[in-house]
């Protein structure tokens, strides 16, 4: 039997694939395909017209919709020399600096961390609070939140005794940046936590055994242990954070600009303000910076494995 | 059932690492062949290439008379246990041995009676719903024999099936093994690091070492007349003594002392050799001999129903195994004497046995 | 207190270990004290998601609920709330059933076979993600969905959605099959498995926990997304839960807090669940993501 299977390929000339699964390039390709091609119909070809929009003076209405023209690095130059630019740029890295990379990430690995040595009832709960925050579609967890915040009749106010104290308008920033801690924790959390389970024990009771603080131990245990999990935490956090429309629902930009990261600022422009052109410009150069960021990151991890 | 020929069979990883380079060998149907070598000589990557779970670069490969070379692993009749045994570990033990006959679309309740019949051969009887998880080491061991044999192979082809496994569990598997093959009369490849095992089971074996093979023989051939040094050295509980000297006066200075030289050999006085003999075949006297080594004695390490005994000469160091009862102990001074028919000589340039 | 004593009374062994007890006692006092604050944190705006809906009169304020499901009657009342929640069930599951399929595929044919530019192709996707999803790409995919037919459609909104997570989903799941022994794969294909047997047999069932976490994953990104479907769906009775909350609370001028609460409630529920299920029975695992 398999020697009749055996003769009948051998006379076939071509090579033999070389991986596991016996797919070769052509297998790999065909496995590729549907997935590629959503993502290029839905994802690439949308990014591609955007650097074409970017350079027309393309808008919602008027005569610039039905006709829009060729204008080269027209909507650059203005978005560049627009202070409101740069102002929403200067909040996007400080959202993503706080809520993001020191918040999320840091308190995500402080709960994953603190887990560990908690009873099982206790650990269970604050896991579950966390990951609920997390599930909970956005347009409800914005709205606990505007409910919590409330200027009249919000249970901040109740609580802290401050009555009309009104905390999306007085700090904007601020409640944006707990929000969106409160949102996302989870994701750092659950990851370090697989990446926590995974530092061999030996690593740490010998470390321990020497005397080594918690400090020590997180320094020279477990943070080597876990450096991609950390690289890729961070990677993805930033990234996720700095394109998060959902602070709209809160504070809608405002106010007076005073909370308007980014996207915000791009549907500012494009939609109500009807500049599609322009929207276009400012989501390219929002893809550079999160390029620039992403290799920033890589070049790091590449530079701690040597 | 199958022999297995390769000519100048080689495999080169991506990046340019020869995992095997330029192998011949021809194992003989039904025969129990062993590949040894120390790690990352390349006795996976044999094994590998003959299953077909690597592309062979050069060289061509041959399964009863067939040229294999580019076939799929699944079309070359062959069956492997792994070194992790890859037991799935999501179906219980029937299910897992009859996988290959679910591929050969054998219908469920027929494939599962043969699983079952399989594994109590094996003595897996009534195991056959637990999940791998559920097993100890050897029980897994004997299950992924199981999927192996069951599908009634031409070739058998094993990667250090033991060595998963404890000490004394390993010996019993090695006996379960060598009977199991025999019953079966299936040609089976079998790797393994370990001397001792390779010397026990199989019919004959091949020494490897960076790809190469070094020399293939029967165990005796192996053991007794080791084709070079490198060959010396592995083979055997406790290396071989190996000396280099210059031949003096027809005879091979060692030490303080000489050895004579080894039965048929002619020497011309001044040529350089390495004399080697294996500890086994040394013997200590306490009293003076014509011909030996005067040694110290410096380390004496029990083995049990033997000794093993490193006695000083000038520069040289040689270990010899003696009865528990007349082990000397650390101090005591002798001689070392060697046996004409049990030594050996080699090129030091080719480092290739001189015969 | 005791400790301060201790210590002044005692010699210097046992004034040194009073000390380390204290010290012991005041990290452990801390720690739970830590830990209280970030459970309180997680919990407070979550306490009028059960409350809320179960108050005769709901406020903003978080009270003591009098247990009326008065509330879920008026939801049923409403013409879109139900249906609106259907509309994101299909979404959810459509997008779940193309994203795991070829998902798995991909990040399969990723993880096995050596494929040039592999890693900057998956990096490369994932940034574009992220950052396309969002407000940049909604003008292009409203046109390309007008110009295919596609606009006002659910399938429209399921593959424009399934494409943005994609990325995401090939990343985590080839993460996850990078971590299961070949060996499995090559003992199946020994005995003449072909490759969709492979996957079908052995490596499905082996990543089921992968695959399970990346269909919550996916869920609850759709489920929560506003919005594309609010720019590509127009009308209301095809609508998801998200842009029909959104109406709830812009539209009215006065927010109908009755019919708020009851539906961030039910809206919630589902992908809960879903969460805790699958959390429960499978857990996270995730291997470092970025080695190359
Ligand atoms: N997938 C691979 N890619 C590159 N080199 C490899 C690969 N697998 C093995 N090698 C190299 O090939 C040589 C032989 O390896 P192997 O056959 O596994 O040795 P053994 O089984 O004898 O210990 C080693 O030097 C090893 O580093
Ligand atoms: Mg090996």
């Amino acid at each position: 039997m398999a020697t009749a299977h055996a003769r009948s390929s051998g006379r076939r000339s071509r090579r033999r694939p070389d991986d596991v699964a016996g797919l070769g390039r052509t297998g790999a390709g065909t496995f590729l395909v549907p997935a590629l091609a959503l993502i290029g119909l839905f994802l690439i070809f949308p990014a591609l017209w955007t650097i074409y929009l970017g350079m027309t003076d393309y808008r919602l209405t008027g005569l610039a919709a039905a006709d829009p023209q060729f204008i080269g690095l027209e909507n650059y130059r203005q978005v560049l020399a627009d202070a409101e630019f740069w102002r929403s740029l200067r909040l996007t890295l400080i959202f993503v600096l706080g809520s993001g990379v020191l918040g999320q990430t840091l308190l995500g690995f402080c709960v994953a961390w603190s887990l560990r040595r908690l009873p099982r009832l206790a650990k269970g709960l604050i896991e579950t609070l966390v990951l609920a925050a997390w599930v909970v579609p956005t347009s409800v967890g914005s709205f606990l939140w505007l409910a919590l915040l409330d200027r009249h009749e919000g249970t901040l106010n109740w609580l802290l005794d401050t009555p009309g104290t009104a905390w999306l308008i007085e700090y904007p920033m601020a409640s944006i940046i707990i929000f969106n801690i409160w949102v996302g924790t989870a994701f750092s959390m659950l990851l370090f936590s697989s990446a926590l389970g995974a530092v061999p024990p030996s690593q740490l009771e010998s470390s321990r055994m020497a005397g080594a603080s918690t400090w020590q131990q997180l320094r020279d245990v477990v943070i080597p242990n876990i450096r991609g999990h950390i690289l890729t935490n961070t990677l993805l956090i930033t990234l996720w954070t700095f394109n998060t429309f959902t602070p709209y629902l809160l504070t809608a930009g405002g106010p007076n600009g005073a909370s308007e990261i980014l996207p915000v600022y791009i549907y500012r422009t494009a939609i109500p303000g009807g500049q599609l052109g322009v929207g276009a410009a400012i989501s390219l150069l929002m893809l550079l910076i999160n390029l620039v960021i992403a290799l920033v990151y890589m070049r790091i991890g590449r530079e701690k494995k040597t | 059932m199958a022999t297995i020929a390769t000519t100048t069979l080689v495999k080169e990883y991506p990046g340019g690492v020869r995992g095997v380079d330029g192998v011949d060998v021809t194992i003989a149907d039904g025969e129990f062949f062993a590949l040894l070598g120390p790690s990352g000589c390349g006795k996976t990557t044999l094994l590998r290439s003959i299953a077909g779970l690597e592309a062979i670069t050069e060289g061509t490969l041959h399964i009863g008379e067939v040229d294999v070379t580019q076939a799929e692993p699944g079309e070359r009749g062959v069956a492997m246990v792994f070194q992790d045994y890859a037991l799935f570990p999501h179906m219980d033990v029937a299910d897992n041995i009859a996988y290959p006959l679910k591929i050969k679309k054998v219908k469920k309740s027929e494939r599962r009676a043969k699983a079952v019949d399989v594994a109590d051969g094996l003595a897996l009887d009534g195991l056959s719903l637990r999940r791998p998880g559920q097993l100890s080491g050897g029980q897994q061991q004997r299950v992924a024999l199981a999927r192996a044999v069951a599908t009634e192979p031409e070739v058998l082809l094993l990667d250090e099936p033991l060595s998963n496994l404890d000490a004394r569990l390993r010996l019993e598997a090695r006996t379960f093994l060598k009977e199991l093959q025999r019953d079966l009369g299936v040609t089976t490849v079998f790797v393994t690091h370990d001397q001792a095992e390779a010397l026990a089971l199989a019919d004959r074996l091949a020494v490897m070492k960076a790809g190469r093979l070094q020399q293939v023989g029967t165990p005796q051939e192996v053991f007794g007349r080791p084709a070079n040094t490198f060959v010396a050295s592995f083979i055997g509980s406790s290396p071989m003594n190996l000396v280099t000297t210059t031949i003096a006066d027809g005879a091979v200075p060692v030490g303080q002392g000489t050895v004579p030289l080894p039965e048929g050999l002619t020497q011309a006085d001044g040529r350089e050799v390495i004399w080697g003999a294996r500890p086994e075949y040394l013997r200590w006297s306490a009293e003076e001999v014509p011909v030996g080594v005067p040694a110290e004695v410096s380390v004496t390490e029990n083995l049990g129903a033997s000794a093993l005994v490193t006695a000083v000469s000038g520069q040289e160091k040689l270990q010899l195994v003696v009865p528990e009862e007349d082990a000397p102990g650390p101090g005591d001074a002798g001689w070392v004497v060697a046996s004409a028919r049990r030594s050996l000589l080699f090129d030091p340039e080719t480092t290739e046995r001189i015969d | 207190m005791t400790a301060t004593s201790a210590a002044r009374s005692g010699g210097t062994t046992s004034s040194t270990t009073a000390a380390r007890t204290a010290r012991k006692f005041l990290t452990r006092i801390l720690f739970v004290l830590a830990m209280v604050v970030v459970g309180f944190f997680f919990a407070l705006p979550l306490a009028w998601l059960v409350t809320a809906p179960f108050s005769k009169v709901p406020t903003l304020t978080v009270s003591w609920p009098d247990w009326t499901l008065e509330n879920f009657r008026v939801l049923t009342e409403n013409p879109y709330a139900l249906t609106s929640i259907g509309n994101s069930l299909i979404l959810g599951f459509g997008t779940i059933a193309v994203v795991v399929t070829t998902g798995s595929l991909a990040a399969y044919a990723l993880s096995r076979v050596r494929i040039p530019g592999r890693d900057g192709l998956l990096y490369g996707l994932l940034l574009l993600s992220s950052v396309v999803t969002g407000t940049a790409a909604m003008v292009p995919l409203f046109q390309l969905m007008v110009a295919t037919g596609l606009i006002n459609t659910q399938t429209g909104v399921v593959l424009a959605l399934s494409g943005g997570v994609l990325p995401t989903v090939i990343f985590i799941l080839k993460d996850f099959m990078d971590s299961i022994p070949k060996s499995y794969e090559e003992s199946a294909r020994l005995y003449g498995a072909k490759p969709h047997q492979i996957l079908r047999h052995v490596v499905v069932p082996i990543a089921r926990p992968g695959l399970a976490f990346v269909a919550v994953w996916a869920l609850v990104q759709v489920w929560g997304n506003f919005l594309l479907p609010f720019i590509l769906l127009r009308s209301p009775e095809s609508q998801p839960a998200a842009v029909i909350m959104y109406t709830f609370y812009t539209e009215s001028g006065q927010a109908d807090l009755s019919l708020i609460s009851a539906f961030s409630l039910v809206f919630s529920i589902p992908v809960i669940l879903l969460y805790f299920l699958v959390n429960r029975r499978y857990g996270f695992r995730f291997h470092g993501g970025i080695k190359s």
